[in-house]
């Protein structure tokens, strides 16, 4: 378990001083999800809030294990301080939606002034998305004010995310 | 043979788990956030299909129901 949460904790902990916590260390047929108490977080430096959260799983592993996390869903948003989401990255292979596949939303809150975009309907296709990634995007898009070794920590955290991600292709 | 199931993953000290209570209060947050009404209310129009009748609602649903597992434990 802290192969899979340490990491993301350092990711998050970049830019906010939110703490993730499981739903719980035990093995079982359902999902946990990973998530903190102080989502919507305000993003250090803007008046902006975002979130991450995720689903996994515990599984046997019997190849390197005992065990092993497998991420189940993920949700990333960043949205403005009136609570208008201007982007979401989305993995809800559970949903009801019929679109299960990674997905980018663009929400009013991007201004884009195109109604198609900013539609219930408009799931622009992404690859596989890691919270690195997205705390990367809230550091250069977004101008948050990370702390000194974000660029080290970023680094390492994603190398090892993506050496164990079982699909997905790291950005390169 | 019988299998023999390792044992559950090392609890670990230093973060302690979501509560059902702590659980709950992400999400209210989440209900409040996304559709702006309380989770119980939510819950009442869930279960009366309320929201097959507002499709523009479709995407703060799906974004509600993301955290609907909290609750449903």
């Amino acid at each position: 378990m802290q192969n899979y949460m340490s990491p993301l904790q350092q990711a998050v902990a970049c830019v906010s001083k939110a703490v993730l916590r499981p739903t719980g260390y035990e093995p079982k047929a359902t999902a946990h999800m990973l998530s903190s108490q102080q989502m919507p977080s305000p993003l250090a430096n803007t008046d902006l809030y975002f979130d991450v959260a995720q689903w996994f799983y515990i599984i046997e592993d019997r190849l390197n294990g005992p065990w092993r996390v497998t991420t189940a869903g993920y949700q990333y948003t960043i949205e403005t301080g009136g609570g208008e989401e201007i982007l979401g990255y989305h993995w809800q292979p559970n949903s009801v939606s019929p679109f299960k596949d990674p997905h980018l939303h663009l929400g009013y809150g991007a201004q884009i002034g195109r109604p198609e975009l900013e539609s219930t309907k408009a799931h622009l296709p992404t690859g596989r998305v890691s919270m690195e990634d997205f705390i990367q995007l809230l550091i250069e898009v977004f101008d948050a004010s990370p702390h000194r070794d974000w660029r080290d920590v970023l680094g390492k955290t994603a190398k090892k995310f993506w050496q164990y991600a079982s699909w997905g292709r790291r950005p390169s | 043979m019988a299998t023999i199931r390792p044992a559950a993953p090392t609890y670990s000290e230093e973060v302690a788990p979501l509560t059902e209570s702590e659980s709950a209060v992400i999400f209210e947050r989440a209900v409040r956030r996304y559709l702006n009404m309380s989770s119980v209310e939510f819950l009442s129009h869930l279960d009366s299909g309320y929201f097959q009748g507002h499709p523009e609602l479709e995407r703060r649903l799906n974004s509600v129901l993301f955290y609907l597992p909290l609750v449903k434990r």
